[in-house]
């Protein structure tokens, strides 16, 4: 195995009672990435994960994580990634640094403090677990994924469910472990996660992968272009005549999505003229998402 | 063994932090001690009933710990995912079952020594062999705590590990022998409550504690290991370490 692929996964199934999960997907990811899986719930994004993380048994196919074959060596992969599960627990009557304390002795590893203070967790590191908000909780779900001093982190959904300042400042600190050397495997719903942190990025659909690459490749493929966001009703109607692209926010703005430029600017110059606002921006992962899959995601990672 | 200590450390902590834990562990056992002797006795007893009661209500307490306790814990940490974040870890299954095994060794020998502490003042009780005694507390707790995991490794929400604990709890230890005594009982329920193992962990405990007989140990010592033999096995192939 190339020395760069950490994870290497090939033709890796998965069945539940008949239910095929997760459908013979192929990926790698390469060291030193931010590699996030995306997908709505139920796409077999955490089945995934979970199997890499040798908490499942793949129906079929192979994967190697770090070179270890993820059926034969679970022991070994165990001790060297570090794992945040999706909504995820521990000894609610342990407070932040007691839970922290005993992960790392699960790894055998003695210092843990300045993970504490890296993670910021030793403002409340003596708050018992079960009274932390769900932004600490991600704290100290990633300072007991740090513990174990791997360099391969798998983090399962971290900020589903939190607001949007707990989400940028665990987005900040992803970032940084990033910039340390770590490599993150991420898996979320949320594709401005995805554009904020991710070097590539897999859309996964009903345990089908629908695309993988880079997320400016993604953009550039999928993407299509300009996105202009509306919210008076000439100005929807003006965009719902020029392009079938179009999707509604739930805060009720009109967003419609547009092939060049060229077509975007002369939709700016009448909504000048109808004087609407407007807003422009470049077509991102929403848009990729919309046309691979024909929907959005909402806030809790069901198509729209 | 380092993992196997930073978890009964974790379990233990919290555990103690459990209010509900501490009075159905300690305080409701020195309340049954302290009821069940103020009740006459002389009509049903032909023995001092400190006897009969000490070492039942050590037996009986060692059982709802390890069938209620641990079956509805276990099946808590499954189901909020704090399992799932341990199985996460390089933690091995056999790790976390000795650990739970240590805890609730560990409580068992706090709620024997409460009791024993308590009953030589307060009731007159003479106390023998304290090397087998504690020998008999250790076997009586990995017994039930094996039997607590092996339950919780088959039952998949807190409702039903609610149902399952009670439904095999309350029986076991009302059938034991402990709360109403053998020679009292109807023949078909002397039968049920041979068939118990909390029945030989009483029997066991008053024949050294109580009675100073270490030959009639023998056999609840024999027939006991055999139980914790067949639960710590169920135990084992119940508890699942992968695709929980």
């Amino acid at each position: 195995m190339d020395k760069d692929i950490v994870i290497d996964v090939k033709n890796l199934a998965k069945n539940y009672n008949g239910t095929k999960a997760v459908k013979g997907i192929s990926f790698t990811v390469k060291r030193g990435e931010i590699f996030s899986m995306v997908g709505p719930n139920g796409a077999g994004k955490t089945t995934t994960v979970e199997i890499l993380e040798c908490l499942r048994t793949p129906s079929s196919g192979k994967a190697a994580v770090l070179g270890y074959d993820i059926t034969d060596d679970a022991g070994k992969i165990k001790r060297k990634i570090g794992i945040m599960p999706q909504e995820f627990n521990t000894f609610d009557r342990l407070t932040a640094g007691e839970n922290i304390k005993l992960m790392a002795g699960l790894y055998g590893n003695k210092s843990f403090k300045e993970i504490i203070e890296l993670v910021g967790v030793n403002e409340f590191e003596n708050k018992k677990f079960s009274t932390l908000s769900g932004g600490m909780k991600t704290k100290v779900g990633l300072a007991m994924a740090l513990v174990s001093r791997a360099d391969l982190l798998f983090l399962d959904e971290p900020t589903t469910g939190l607001d949007p300042q707990s989400r940028r400042e665990t987005w900040k600190l992803i970032r940084k472990l990033n910039q340390e050397g770590k490599t993150i495997f991420l898996t979320t719903h949320y594709m401005e996660e995805v554009e904020e942190l991710s070097d590539r990025a897999a859309v996964i659909i009903k345990g089908e992968l629908k695309a993988i690459d880079s997320i400016k490749n993604l953009t550039e493929k999928y993407g299509g272009g300009v996105k202009l966001i509306v919210e008076k009703e000439e100005a929807k109607k003006l965009i719902k005549d020029r392009t079938d692209r179009v999707f509604e926010t739930r805060e009720g703005a009109l967003i419609g999505i547009f092939d060049s430029k060229e077509k975007a600017n002369m939709i700016v110059n009448k909504l000048f003229q109808m004087d609407c606002e407007f807003e422009i921006k470049k077509a991102g992962m929403e848009e990729v998402f919309l046309n691979l899959v024909g929907g959005r995601i909402d806030e809790g990672g069901e198509i729209l | 063994m380092k993992q196997v200590y930073s978890l009964f450390l974790a379990l233990t902590k919290n555990w103690l932090r459990t209010k509900s834990g501490i009075f159905f562990s300690f305080l409701m056992p020195v309340l049954y001690l302290l009821l069940m002797m103020v009740i006459p006795h002389e009509d049903v007893m032909e023995i001092d009933p400190i006897k009969h009661i000490l070492p039942g209500l050590i037996a009986a307490f060692i059982a709802i710990n390890g069938i209620m306790g641990v079956t509805i814990g276990v099946t808590e940490y499954k189901i909020n995912g704090t399992l799932k974040r341990l199985i996460a870890s390089p933690l091995k299954k056999r790790e976390w079952i000795l650990a739970n095994l240590v805890q609730q060794t560990l409580l068992a020998v706090l709620l024997a020594g409460v009791m024993v502490l308590l009953s030589i003042p307060a009731f007159n009780a003479r106390v023998y062999l304290p090397f087998h005694t504690l020998m008999m507390v250790f076997l009586g707790a990995i017994t039930f705590c094996s039997l607590g995991i092996f339950l919780a490794g088959i039952i998949e929400d807190k409702e039903t590990a609610i149902g399952i604990a009670n439904g095999i709890g309350i029986p076991m230890v009302v059938l034991s022998g402990v709360f109403i005594p053998l020679e009292v009982m109807p023949e078909w329920m002397q039968t049920v409550t041979k068939l118990l193992p909390v029945h030989y962990l009483y029997r066991g405990l008053k024949e050294v504690m109580m009675m100073n007989n270490p030959p009639g140990l023998l056999k609840p010592f024999i027939i006991l290991i055999l139980f914790t033999i067949l639960f710590l096995f169920l135990a084992v192939k119940t508890v699942k370490w992968k695709d929980l």
